[in-house]
């Protein structure tokens, strides 16, 4: 059942960094995998209708 | 003179944004200057600073996805500089390691970074809170774990991830959660520790990195630090991260001792976490800050410790089956720093009473509000906690007061004082006008993510600051905690070195650290 949990503490990590890039950069310098997505935000008019469509089979 | 620009959604995440800022300040002729995204706290925040007036046409368009930038300077040769330095930012130039292939291909979505990584199996997220949960259920359905460093993020928010995560079978550290190390890979604010056999469940971020730098110093190791969130073990969410690290680590052979950890948390989830952390086949040690009374279960290997510090020895000493120590208290603390008590206490005026802490984290301020009311009264608290006073201003301090630096008021588009010691720095030089202070308590974070030199920064303010009550004939005692390792980059040493060089008094335990100042302040 904690198959996916386990295998995070196993390890290697392979992150994908969404936010701020220099947050993972020691990771890079420890040969950790980390992809940096480019990422904006979206329009403030689509926030909440957006959230609520993710949300509403929660 | 006033330059001011609104770039129209045009987003740059808080570290670039810090960064433009410090170079345009650093021109000659500029006398202040402000870099943000639009929100209504960063308006709030640029009035305050004197960089606006309501007058200002620019308030009139300016919307939270505009990025605005406002620059008062003194000389006309500023002007050219100020305009270069804003358009060099806007227009860098790709740097000669990357070919434009890397930069063409730079995902913009999760869903196009896990095409490209397929063995992505955590995604890491400080993006502004408001927008944290629609990445995080992204990464969630497809398969990762996540880590959400972003703070200012709703507490249904919070549940939906995390019973999307339960469903997924996948775990969220977070939301505001600072510090994790897992599979030996730090996350967040974490430090450089020797690896081991302890693992530690903790709802509590600097509380978190007090246990491993501890346990590090006492020969022991890390296994995995798992990051809850603050509110984890409240009522509302229920534990659900802690109760899925739990099972999970229940099973890893790499894990011989699980310590619980929280500041304030609700009763009956803790006894729910611990009722199942008992059939687990590990040693636990419980370190609930704030609980009204100790939580073991010694027949069943749950072991109580009284603070961060005290929790990693009785791990360290479990992992190595010795006898299990005791914790700090005033007599001990009073017989082992009784010169140094002597020498603060004889020095303050009549008019001096009161004991000031400002916290970058929300564990230290939980840790010292659980001992301040025994020595001290009428305490006030920032964020608000039953029992004590309310701030009727976050920003202006009354009385003996505690204050969290690193709570979502004063982090809203700001970064956190760890990384940004700026915010710190304003408060603490305010606070030195106040010649009712005896004592100022501070902790200094160090290791990945945190300030190269926070001890460089904090130096001169506290010498400023007892110099300035020296010219008034009285005296101010400033102790700080430090907590860090020599493995760090800052080097450990050396921060240690200069707040001792200024006369403040360095420890490395919170614990310690609040008692002292009760011990000094209430003499």
């Amino acid at each position: 059942m904690e198959d996916k949990i386990l295998k995070l503490f196993e390890g290697p990590l392979s992150i994908v960094n969404i936010g701020v890039d220099e947050l993972l950069d020691h990771l890079s310098e420890l040969n950790g995998e980390v992809l940096n997505v480019d990422w904006k935000p979206p329009s403030d008019d689509n926030l909440e209708i957006l959230k609520k469509v993710l949300t509403a089979n929660i | 003179m006033n330059y001011s620009l609104v770039k129209e959604n045009t987003y740059n995440d808080s570290m670039k944004l810090m960064k433009l800022q410090n170079d345009l300040g650093s021109i000659e002729g500029v006398t202040n200057c402000g870099v943000a995204m639009g929100t209504p706290e960063n308006i709030k925040q640029f009035r305050k600073a004197g960089l606006i007036s309501d007058e200002s046409s620019d308030l009139e368009k300016i919307s939270p996805n505009d990025l605005w930038i406002t620059v008062e300077y003194s000389t006309t040769d500023a002007l050219s500089v100020i305009e270069e330095k804003i358009e060099n930012h806007f227009n860098r130039k790709i740097s000669e390691d990357k070919s434009e292939d890397d930069v063409e291909f730079t995902p913009k979505t999760i869903a196009s970074a896990v095409r490209r990584l397929p063995s992505a199996n955590l995604a890491f997220i400080s993006v502004p809170g408001r927008y944290a949960v629609i990445e995080a259920i992204e990464a969630i359905n497809k398969g990762l774990s996540v880590f959400m460093f972003s703070d200012n993020v709703s507490l249904e928010e919070e549940i939906k991830m995390k019973t999307l995560a339960e469903k997924r079978k996948v775990l969220v550290m977070g939301p505001d959660c600072g510090t994790a190390i897992i599979a030996g890979a730090p996350l967040g604010f974490s430090n450089v520790v020797r690896r081991g056999k302890i693992s530690i469940i903790a709802a509590s971020g600097t509380g978190l990195q007090e246990i491993c730098c501890t346990i590090h110093k006492m020969g022991g190791g890390v296994a995995q630090a798992i990051g809850t969130g603050g509110r984890d073990l409240s009522s509302e969410v229920g534990g659900k991260t802690f109760s899925r690290a739990l099972e999970a680590l229940s099973q890893e052979d790499d894990t011989e001792v699980i310590i619980l950890a929280s500041k304030h948390a609700d009763g009956d989830v803790i006894e729910r976490i611990v009722r199942r952390a008992a059939k687990t086949k590990k040693k636990i040690v419980t370190c609930f800050i704030g609980s009204e009374k100790p939580v073991e279960d010694i027949e069943n290997g749950v072991f109580s410790a009284s603070g961060f510090e005290h929790a990693a020895a009785v791990s360290v000493a479990l992992s190595k089956s010795e006898s299990l120590p005791e914790p700090p208290t005033k007599h001990t603390l009073q017989i082992e720093m009784r010169h140094t008590i002597d020498a603060e206490v004889g020095r303050f005026s009549k008019q001096q009473k009161y004991v000031r802490a400002f916290f970058t984290g929300g564990s230290f301020s939980d840790q010292a509000l659980q001992i301040f009311p025994d020595y001290l009264e009428s305490i006030s608290v920032y964020p608000h906690q039953d029992g004590f006073l309310k701030l009727v201003d976050p920003d202006a301090s009354q009385g003996n007061c505690i204050v969290d630096l690193g709570d979502d008021y004063f982090t809203h588009g700001r970064l956190h004082p760890i990384i940004d010691p700026s915010q710190r720095m304003d408060r603490l030089k305010r606070e030195m006008n106040d010649f009712s202070i005896r004592v100022i308590l501070l902790d200094v974070m160090l290791g990945y993510g945190a300030h190269p030199d926070p001890a460089g920064l904090l130096a001169p303010i506290i010498l400023e600051g007892k110099k300035k009550f020296e010219e008034k004939g009285q005296y101010l005692s400033v102790i700080v905690n430090i907590c860090g390792t020599e493995k760090d980059v800052q080097n450990l040493d050396e921060q240690k070195e200069k707040i001792s060089r200024t006369g403040a008094i360095v420890l490395d335990s919170s614990r310690k650290a609040a008692l002292l100042a009760c011990l000094i302040g209430s003499a």
